[in-house]
């Protein structure tokens, strides 16, 4: 049976962010992916220099939402959002999103409110009360922040788990979110202190509205850098956590268990790109080091963090438990 | 080991033409495909009404330019496909972003330049005219070692009728006198009533052989049915070490022939009708089965060689 799904990121000549990390993966699982880019680039950011630009919102995006909504008469199993440029953009799509929930009610909505990470703000200050205008319209089923974009959304600081489960208990009540996964935690924020004394461990916390338990899971962390990470982990967390809906009525165990086998995915895609990229930059280097750590805004070195999107085609469709057990946020130190 | 290709051509929101239709099949086959989109559509012009906007000359050249400063064309590039462009401008700016880039040293590493010269199809041209005196200065240019056009654009650019196979094998002269292009598949040829996928390979300057097959035809018109020609095309030709043989255009019409039945049967069993004439969403992705396996085998014997 197909399934279609709506991708609304940005687009890039080379490399692998945004539409070009998540659509493949998502193809490979069997989803028609309707896409619409919301930038045409020639190459993400971090290489220093890029050119390109965004789409028009009236001029073009709108016409090309209309289309696909009214003359097409389209409706999608799910529609992901990513990486927008702009606040009237933010504000075009939510409202196109929420007409496409209107004709079909069952379509999951999962937004990765693409803002910034590590305390660095990548879109423009406009966009962060957008995104909240977006969570009013009780059009969003599974929501992706990182660490960052969940304080700007909620608009302090996490520090602890007090904090956390404060911040996630809001996205369910406030704006009624059935699926919220913290994609990228710093250890502070599951713990009883507020200092920082384990900075090595980055953690990914999850919620579901129906059940009030915070489950965590540790994730190993790869000392490179990478760019397009949080774009795979949400296309294939709207795969996994769609196919392991149909399959489980119990919504809490259907998200952990997908949450594990993304993650279990995301370490071997991670794990074969960054053994690829040593590969090729001792190649390049004409050397040999077992060590590599990428610099943004450098290109001679960028090029070799690319995500191995495509040689990673054989991890996308794993169906098992997963290398990754959950904890719980343990309450007694909230 | 990795292998990578820049694609240029159209990009639709909802359907497969144009890049759509070449990007996943390249991807699937384990190529890492660097797209520039000649268009932004909504969806092709066949469902009676689309939106979006061609892109700009403008933002054409500065993709390219974004590019360079990243990538050296030579060395990442095996191959570089281009197909639909809206305008003689931008197609003009392809060429010209391409030549100054390529190596001119025949010695030196360079891409296998791959053109799909996108006109029109059964008669009827659907770009600007001017747009052929451009595909003929590309075609002349010495870069370019594949062609895949239909037919009517094989006949456009070698001025040739084609009614029989003494016309076939005119326009392949025609072809080597004025591009001395070395390999060319012309996707399907009408001939006494019969269609071929036709094949012509030049290894030496006068050692060419031409071949065919004979094609089940399917009665129905499939939108965006060249584009993955191309992409299957060019995969094969770069596993047969960039030439053209009876293999590989028999591998490429088995498969295509198997994703056209695939997509029939679909589109008839979701529209609940017996039959139907125009199928405009190819399913690319629940054929995708089909872009793995060797199928060279199942047509083989089936091939005649033009004296």
């Amino acid at each position: 049976m197909s399934k279609s799904v709506l991708s609304i990121q940005s687009h890039v000549a080379h490399g692998y962010v945004g539409g070009k990390a998540a659509i493949f993966p998502l193809q490979t699982q069997g989803w028609d992916v309707d896409n619409i880019n919301t930038v045409e680039f020639s190459n993400h950011t971090g290489y220093g220099s890029f050119k390109g630009s965004a789409i028009d919102a009236k001029n073009e995006l709108q016409p090309i939402l209309d289309q696909l909504l009214h003359k097409l008469e389209l409706s999608y199993e799910a529609i992901i959002t990513g990486y927008i440029p702009n606040s009237e953009l933010i504000a075009l799509i939510s409202d196109y999103v929420r007409q496409f929930k209107q004709k079909n009610k069952s379509t999951l909505y999962l937004l990765d409110p693409v803002m910034g990470d590590n305390n660095y703000l990548y879109v423009d200050e406009s966009c962060v009360e957008q995104y909240k205008k977006i969570l009013q319209l009780d059009i969003v089923d599974i929501i992706t922040p990182n660490q960052f974009e969940l304080e700007l959304i909620v608009g302090y600081k996490i520090t602890n788990g007090a904090t956390l489960q404060k911040a996630i208990h809001t996205l369910h009540s406030q704006y009624n979110i059935k699926y919220v996964v913290i994609t990228s935690l710093g250890a502070e924020a599951v713990s009883h202190q507020d200092s920082s004394t384990e900075s090595e461990k980055i953690y990914c916390a999850i919620s579901v509205q129906s059940s009030p338990q915070i489950q965590l899971f540790r994730i190993p962390v790869i000392k490179s850098y990478f760019t397009g990470v949080g774009d795979l982990f949400s296309a294939l967390l709207l795969d996994k956590l769609y196919t392991n809906l149909q399959l489980s009525e119990d919504n809490s165990h259907a998200l952990s268990r997908s949450v594990s086998q993304v993650l279990t995915i995301m370490s071997k895609t991670l794990k074969l790109t960054h053994s690829l990229a040593l590969q090729e930059y001792n190649k390049f280097a004409g050397k040999s080091s077992s060590s590599l750590v990428g610099k943004i805004n450098d290109g001679d070195t960028m090029k070799f963090f690319e995500l191995r999107i495509i040689q990673a085609r054989k991890f996308y469709d794993y169906m098992d438990d997963g290398e990754f057990q959950p904890t719980l946020l343990d309450s007694e130190h909230i | 080991m990795s292998k990578s290709v820049l694609a240029v051509s159209s990009h639709v929101s909802h359907g497969y033409v144009g890049n759509r239709a070449m990007v996943f099949p390249l991807q699937y086959n384990g190529w890492d495909v660097d797209a520039i989109n000649t268009t932004n559509y909504s969806n092709h012009p066949g469902y009676g009404s689309f939106a979006g906007k061609p892109t700009s000359s403008e933002l054409v050249t500065d993709l390219f330019k974004g590019l360079k400063g990243i990538v050296d064309f030579n060395d990442t590039y095996d191959m570089v496909i281009t197909g639909y462009t809206p305008n003689e401008e931008v197609l003009d700016i392809i060429y010209q972003q391409l030549l100054a880039v390529l190596n001119s040293d025949i010695s030196r590493k360079k891409p296998q330049w791959i053109v799909d010269p996108v006109l029109g199809d059964n008669g009827r041209l659907y770009v600007s005219e001017k747009v052929i005196p451009i595909y003929k200065k590309i075609l002349s240019s010495g870069f370019v070692t594949l062609i895949t056009p239909n037919q009517f654009e094989f006949e456009i650019l070698t001025e040739t009728k084609i009614t029989d196979w003494t016309s076939v094998r005119q326009a392949f002269r025609r072809a080597h006198e004025l591009y001395k292009i070395t390999n060319i598949v012309i996707s399907s040829v009408l001939v006494d009533g019969q269609m071929f996928g036709v094949g012509y390979s030049a290894k030496a300057e006068e050692q060419h052989q031409i071949f065919s097959f004979p094609i089940s035809q399917i009665h129905c018109h499939f939108n965006g049915c060249g584009d993955l020609f191309t992409a299957l095309v060019a995969n094969q030709f770069h596993e047969n070490k960039y030439t053209l043989s009876p293999k590989v255009l028999g591998d490429v019409l088995v498969k295509l022939n198997l994703i056209l039945e695939r997509t029939y049967n679909e589109e008839i069993e979701t529209k609940g009708v017996e039959s139907v004439s125009e199928v405009k969403s190819l399913r690319i992705i629940s054929s995708r089965d089909i872009l793995l396996a060797d199928h060279s085998e199942d047509i083989i014997d089936r091939v005649s060689y033009l004296k």
